[in-house]
């Protein structure tokens, strides 16, 4: 189930909320709580659910054999095991295809495919069950005795399918006690309507627009369409994503689960370290905490360990030699920036850092779009004006000036405004007992707009006219 | 540009609980009366806005479902039924006017000139033209 359909925004988002508020107790409220996210998750993968259930009880009988032997060598065992087991079915479902068809071109062999469907959501449950039982053997959290309430921590519906990555020492204690404030729920609902408008809005548009450009014939793409294409594609993936984590921390805010902040205006970045502080936060968290630390972080071979994060983290996003490039790029950039590019940039105007990061990320996004290499290639000359079909053409132009309106409203949400906005408002809320009455109606107000223009475009995503031909 | 960390609670913008259940009361009235009013409306049968019929409820069956057939007519048919269906198509033509986006959704028929007719395989240019809504899953 998609956050942005009817049926989860008219059929189980109502039931959810009703379910989750009347029932009286804690106990039952998760319990509610875990059949709605299995039914969630059925409803998009009914094949492979059982995978997630698996997944989940080799990881809580692994940090039961952690717990009733710890600081022994069997702990040692059972953890490695356990993590094993989990990457073990991320690999099958996700890498192992592509690891054949290589080998098979290689060795000119012919190994059969497995052509699995890839699982929804086990990129990112793979890596929660692997917080879980790390956590329990570092002694950060306790060890989980009942097999539901993991359960409920992995498959919680509103991250279960796009993150944020949450830690399992971050919310265990919110599992057993939560108290709900109505704040904290009003709040979660204005998240979650503002991230679902990014989504039906901005990342649709935007969607629309590039692929115009950049899934057409790119022979005949021009210098100008390359441009439009490449930085449209950089809003959508932009709004696409933070609007599901800003959907899933809405919701979970809601239910009174408090997620961790997964983007911060990755766009208004002023070096690529500083970037990745701010995109996907969740994700670079998991890999300095689960692997680069590990490996031994800054103290011993730091460019080996360096090295493997970002292949690794490139590989995550998909089992193709593109998004493996796209993270040895941000490998050579980062450690650029660590041996002297980053001193450089503090000693130049700020604005130059702001400029070259934008360039370099827009540049990745290119990497990171094209998973045919031959695609990539012929993408990359006519961004830089090789065999480009024309510098702009009469419909290039027109597309740019009719998303005109629309280009300055995105690129304007991808700035900080939305924080100041926020911040005079509160102030003028607080100004008088009147202007408080009435910040408070407009809140409702704003809400209920939002909710009923995410509606109509919904409702739109779906509208389908039987086209007519003619010959 | 200033460089903080964004703290969602640093300044609450609600400074009362009950605006907070005054929404969540919104939010679930509304989705709950449509919940509601889906199941008790007759179905339109026909789109005349789009000239097409409009997807019937489907017939349950297990293999449909582990065939992953099933839910997506249910999807279809939900979608197609929702109850206000002509009116929110309107206003989001509206929306698109104001976002101008290019897909041939703003206009009721489009005529395309093509000289093979095979090209679309027999579907619709909306289903060959339309972007995937299920990026980043997986």
């Amino acid at each position: 189930m998609v956050f942005s359909s009817l049926s989860f925004l008219y059929i189980f988002l109502p039931i959810c909320l009703l379910g989750a508020f009347a029932l009286p107790k804690l106990q039952w409220k998760n319990y509610f709580l875990l059949a709605m996210s299995l039914f969630f998750y059925a409803w998009g993968e009914p094949k492979w659910i059982l995978l997630m259930l698996i997944s989940t009880a080799v990881e809580y009988m692994g940090a039961l054999v952690v717990d009733k032997n710890r600081g022994t060598t069997k702990a040692k065992v059972a953890v490695g095991v356990s993590v094993g087991v989990a990457l073990s079915f991320l690999f099958i479902f996700k890498y192992l295809d592509f690891f054949t068809f290589n080998f098979n071109t290689i060795f000119h062999t012919n190994a059969k495919l497995l052509e699995l469907t890839l699982p929804i959501g086990i990129s990112f449950y793979t890596f929660q069950t692997i917080t879980y039982i790390v956590d329990v053997y570092r002694d950060k959290a306790p060890v989980q005795k009942n097999y539901a309430y993991l359960l409920l921590y992995v498959s919680m519906f509103p991250q279960l399918i796009a993150g944020p990555i949450v830690k399992y020492a971050d919310i265990e204690a919110q599992i057993r006690k939560r108290t709900l404030h109505g704040k904290d729920v009003g709040e979660g609902v204005l998240r979650f309507l503002v991230g679902l408008f990014k989504k039906a809005i901005l990342a649709n548009v935007a969607g629309e627009v590039a692929s115009t450009f950049l899934d057409g014939d790119l022979s005949n793409l021009s210098l100008l369409g390359a441009w439009l294409g490449i930085l449209s594609y950089t809003l959508q993936i932009y709004f696409d994503f933070s609007a599901y984590s800003d959907m899933a921390i809405g919701l979970g805010r809601i239910f009174g689960f408090q997620y961790k902040e997964n983007f911060n205006y990755p766009y208004i970045a002023n070096s690529i370290t500083d970037f990745w502080r701010r995109w996907h936060i969740s994700l670079t968290t998991f890999f300095r905490e689960y692997l680069y630390i590990p490996l031994g972080g800054n103290r011993k071979h730091q460019v080996l360990n360096l090295f493997i994060v970002w292949a690794l983290t490139g590989f995550w996003h998909g089992a193709s030699w593109n998004f493996i490039a796209w993270g040895l790029y941000y490998f050579v950039l980062i450690l650029a920036e660590k041996l002297f590019l980053g001193k450089a940039l503090e000693s130049i105007p700020r604005v130059f850092g702001h400029i070259y990061t934008l360039l370099l990320v827009v540049l990745g996004w290119g990497l990171f779009y094209f998973d045919d290499m031959s695609r990539l290639r012929q993408f990359f000359s006519v961004l830089f004006g090789f065999g480009a079909s024309a510098g702009a053409t009469a419909g290039d132009v027109s597309i740019l000036l009719n998303h005109l309106l629309f280009f300055v409203f995105a690129i304007v949400a991808c700035l900080p405004v939305s924080r100041y906005i926020r911040e005079r408002y509160i102030a003028f809320g607080r100004s008088s007992v009147p202007n408080s009455k009435l910040a408070d109606a407009g809140i409702v107000v704003f809400a209920v707009i939002l909710l009923f223009i995410n509606t109509a475009a919904i409702v739109g995503s779906t509208y389908n006219p039987f086209l007519y031909f003619r010959f | 540009m200033r460089h903080r960390q964004t703290d969602p609670n640093a300044l609450p913008l609600l400074r009362y609980s009950r605006v907070g259940v005054g929404l969540l009361a919104m939010l679930l009235a509304v989705t709950m009366f449509f919940f509601v009013f889906s199941i008790f409306d007759t179905d339109a049968t026909v789109s005349e806005q789009e000239n097409r019929k409009l997807a019937t409820k489907p017939a349950f069956t297990v293999s449909s479902l582990f065939a992953g057939e099933y839910i997506p007519k249910v999807e279809e048919y939900y979608s197609d039924t929702f109850p206000l269906r002509n009116f929110f198509l309107t206003v989001n033509q509206g929306i698109s006017k104001v976002t101008s986006r290019m897909s041939f959704r703003s206009d009721d028929v489009v005529v395309v000139q093509n000289n093979q007719p095979d090209d679309f395989g027999g579907q619709s240019l909306q289903d060959v033209t339309s972007t995937s809504d299920e990026e980043n899953e997986g």
